[in-house]
C-alpha cells in the first residue's frame, strides 16, 4: 500500500495540523479502493479545528494523470451549512473514510490507467485544506 | 484625552464660549528660565505622554500639535514656560521638535480642574440620552461634551447644576459612537442573522418568533444537539466562550419520520430543517428584526443596520432572495427550483418541498434567515444547506419555507 503524508496547512495560529490522504498505490480493475484522509495534531498543544457539515464534509477528488476530472466524492452533494468546532488534542488524529468503486461521476467502470487522487477537508470558508496529489494505477 | 473628531461645532455664538473667554492666544518666546530641582523631580511621566510629563507644571491647562505640527502648550503664566520646556523635552524629543519650537497660549484653567470637571460632567452627562462624549480637552483648554442634535438644551441644563462654570465647557455637536458589530459579535437585543453556539458548534439564529407567548428564536434542527427530538440544547451567542450566559434552551424541534409523503425508502423526512429554542427571561431580543450588513454579495459581515420583517410569505422561481448568515454575511440570488424534494449528504435523511436559491453560503450559516426585499423584508424561511458544484464551490443553498416551517412547528408571530 503507497501511503501518502503530506503537511498541508496551519489552521489556529502557530498550530499545525497535518492532513494525510491514505490510500494504495495501485488496485485491480473493479475492486473498490479504500480512501482516507487522517487529519491530526502533530503539535505539543490542542488545536481547535473547524470542520464542515454534520456528518463531517470531506471530499475525495480523482482526475486522470492529464487532470481531466473522473470522479468527485462531494459532487453536487447537499452538505448542511453548519460549523463543527473541535479540539484535537496532541498527537490525536481524526479519520474520514470513503471506498472508491472505480466509477466515474456518470456511474461508468474507469479504464486501466493511471489516476491522481486528492483529498480535500472544507474548513471555516473561504478555508479548504487540501492535501497534495497521489499517484494511484489501477491494473487489469 | 484625545478629542474623537468633532463632526460640527453648534452654534459658534452660545457654544464655543471658550474662544470667546480665553486669553490672547499670542505666543511668548523661549525662555531661559532654569527649572528647580523640585520641578524636575516632579515631571516623571511617560515619554510619549505629554500630558503627564507636563501636568506637574504650574498652570499647566493641555498641549498638543497643531494642524502644522507645532507643539503648543496652555499655561496660565507664561513665566513658567521654562519648566514646560523642560518638563517637555522628553516627548519633543521623541518627535523631532525643539523645546525652542513651544508655542505657549495663554490658559485660563489648569489640568487639575479641567480632570476635576471632566470627571463630574462625565458622571452627570454620559448616561443622558443624546450625549456622546465627555473630554478634557488639551487643544482648547476646556471640557468638551458632544452632543447629538437636538439634545444640546437638555444636556446643558444638566452642567449647568453640576457646578462646573459655564464658560469652561464648550459643547459639540457629533453623530453617536457605534460599536463595529459583527454577525459574529455579542449583540443585544438578540436580533435574526447573528451567530450562536450550542455545544461544538456553530450556527446562525434564524428569526425571533413567540409561540404561545414564549419568546423564541428558529433555527436548524440540525442545530441541535440532536437532529429531530428535543434534548433542551443550550445556546450561546455568540459563543459561550464570549458569552458564557445561555440565551436560550431547544424547545420544539419534530422527530423525522419514514412515513412522510414522498421520503424514499430507508429515508426518515420532515419538511423543515427547523428547531424552535425559548429565550431564558434575562435575555433581550427584538421581534421582526434582522441584521444587516453593508449590502449584498459583497463578503461583508459587519452590522450595518437591521432589516425589518413585515410580512411572511414564499418566492417563486425567478424572485430573488436574500439571507443573512455569520460565515457570508448578506448574500442573494435568484431562485431556481421550488418543493425540491432532497437527500442530506452522508445522512438518511430527507428534506422535503425545499427551495433552491441561486447564492452563496458557507458553513456556519446553517439557520440564516431568508426573505424577500432590502429594507422591510418578507421572511420566506432559513437556509440549512448548500449544494456542491462539480468544481468544489458552492453556488446555491437550500432553505425551508416558512409555510413547512409553521407546519412543523405550528403558528408564529415573527414581527
Amino acid at each position: 500500500m503507497g501511503i501518502a503524508l503530506i503537511l498541508v496547512s496551519t489552521l489556529a495560529a502557530g498550530v499545525p495540523l497535518r492532513l494525510d490522504l491514505v490510500l494504495p498505490d495501485h488496485a485491480r480493475r473493479g475492486k473498490a479502493v479504500p480512501i482516507t484522509l487522517r487529519l491530526s495534531n502533530p503539535g505539543p498543544e490542542p488545536a481547535t479545528v473547524y470542520l464542515q457539515g454534520r456528518p463531517t464534509a470531506f471530499d475525495i477528488v480523482i482526475t486522470r494523470a492529464d487532470g481531466t476530472p473522473v470522479w468527485r466524492r462531494l459532487d453536487r452533494a447537499v452538505i448542511s451549512s453548519i460549523l463543527q468546532v473541535r479540539v484535537l488534542p496532541p498527537g490525536q488524529a481524526i479519520e474520514f473514510t470513503e471506498r472508491w468503486s472505480q466509477q466515474d461521476d456518470r456511474g461508468q467502470a474507469v479504464p486501466v490507467g493511471e489516476y491522481r487522487v486528492t483529498g480535500v477537508l472544507p474548513t471555516d470558508p473561504p478555508s479548504e485544506l487540501r492535501t497534495q496529489t497521489v499517484r494511484l494505477r489501477i491494473l487489469p | 484625552m484625545r478629542t474623537p473628531t468633532p463632526v460640527q461645532a453648534l452654534a459658534a455664538g452660545t457654544l464655543i464660549l471658550a474662544a470667546a473667554c480665553s486669553d490672547g492666544n499670542e505666543p511668548t518666546a523661549p525662555s531661559n528660565e532654569t527649572p528647580s530641582a523640585a520641578m524636575q523631580g516632579a515631571n516623571q511621566g511617560a515619554p510619549d505622554d505629554p500630558i503627564a510629563l507636563a501636568r506637574g507644571v504650574p498652570g499647566f491647562g493641555g498641549f498638543y500639535l497643531d494642524a502644522a505640527g507645532k507643539p503648543v502648550v496652555y499655561l496660565k503664566s507664561a513665566a513658567h514656560r521654562a519648566r514646560a520646556e523642560q518638563a517637555l523635552t522628553p516627548f519633543l524629543r521623541s518627535q523631532g521638535l525643539a523645546p525652542s519650537q513651544l508655542r505657549v497660549l495663554p490658559g485660563r484653567y489648569d489640568w487639575t480642574q479641567l480632570e476635576d470637571w471632566f470627571s463630574r460632567a462625565s458622571a452627570g452627562v454620559l448616561a443622558i440620552p443624546g450625549a456622546v462624549f465627555v473630554d478634557a480637552n488639551e487643544a482648547s483648554n476646556r471640557v468638551t461634551i458632544g452632543v447629538q442634535q437636538g439634545s444640546f438644551a437638555r444636556i446643558r441644563g444638566i452642567v449647568e447644576r453640576l457646578g462646573i462654570p459655564p464658560e469652561a465647557i464648550e459643547f459639540q455637536e457629533t453623530m453617536p459612537v457605534r460599536l463595529l458589530a459583527t454577525l459574529r459579535g455579542r449583540v443585544r437585543p438578540v436580533v435574526g442573522g447573528l451567530q450562536i453556539n450550542f455545544p461544538g458548534f456553530l450556527c446562525t439564529l434564524g428569526f425571533n418568533a413567540v409561540r404561545n407567548g414564549q419568546r423564541s428564536f428558529i433555527t436548524n434542527s440540525h442545530c441541535t444537539n440532536h437532529q429531530g427530538g428535543v434534548e433542551s440544547t443550550p445556546y450561546y451567542q455568540p459563543s459561550q466562550n464570549i458569552a458564557p450566559a445561555r440565551v436560550a434552551t431547544e424547545v420544539s424541534d419534530p422527530v423525522y419520520s419514514q412515513s412522510k409523503t414522498g421520503c424514499p425508502p430507508g429515508y426518515r423526512c420532515r419538511f423543515s430543517d427547523a428547531s424552535r429554542a425559548a429565550y431564558t427571561s434575562a435575555t433581550t431580543s427584538t421581534l421582526g428584526r434582522i441584521a444587516k450588513t453593508a449590502g449584498p454579495n459583497n463578503g461583508s459581515i459587519t452590522i450595518s443596520g437591521n432589516f425589518n420583517v413585515t410580512a411572511e410569505g414564499s418566492a417563486s422561481v425567478g424572485q430573488v432572495v436574500g439571507k443573512v448568515g455569520r460565515t457570508t454575511g448578506w448574500t442573494a440570488g435568484k431562485v431556481t427550483n421550488t418543493c425540491v424534494n432532497v437527500a442530506v449528504s452522508g445522512t438518511n435523511l430527507g428534506q422535503l418541498c425545499q427551495t433552491l436559491v441561486s447564492a452563496r453560503s458557507g458553513a456556519g450559516d446553517s439557520g440564516a434567515p431568508v426573505f424577500k426585499g432590502s429594507s422591510n423584508v418578507t421572511l420566506v424561511g432559513i437556509l440549512w444547506g448548500g449544494i456542491v458544484n462539480p468544481n468544489g464551490s458552492s453556488t446555491t443553498f437550500v432553505y425551508s419555507p416558512m409555510a413547512n416551517i409553521e407546519r412543523e412547528l405550528g403558528a408564529l408571530t415573527t414581527f
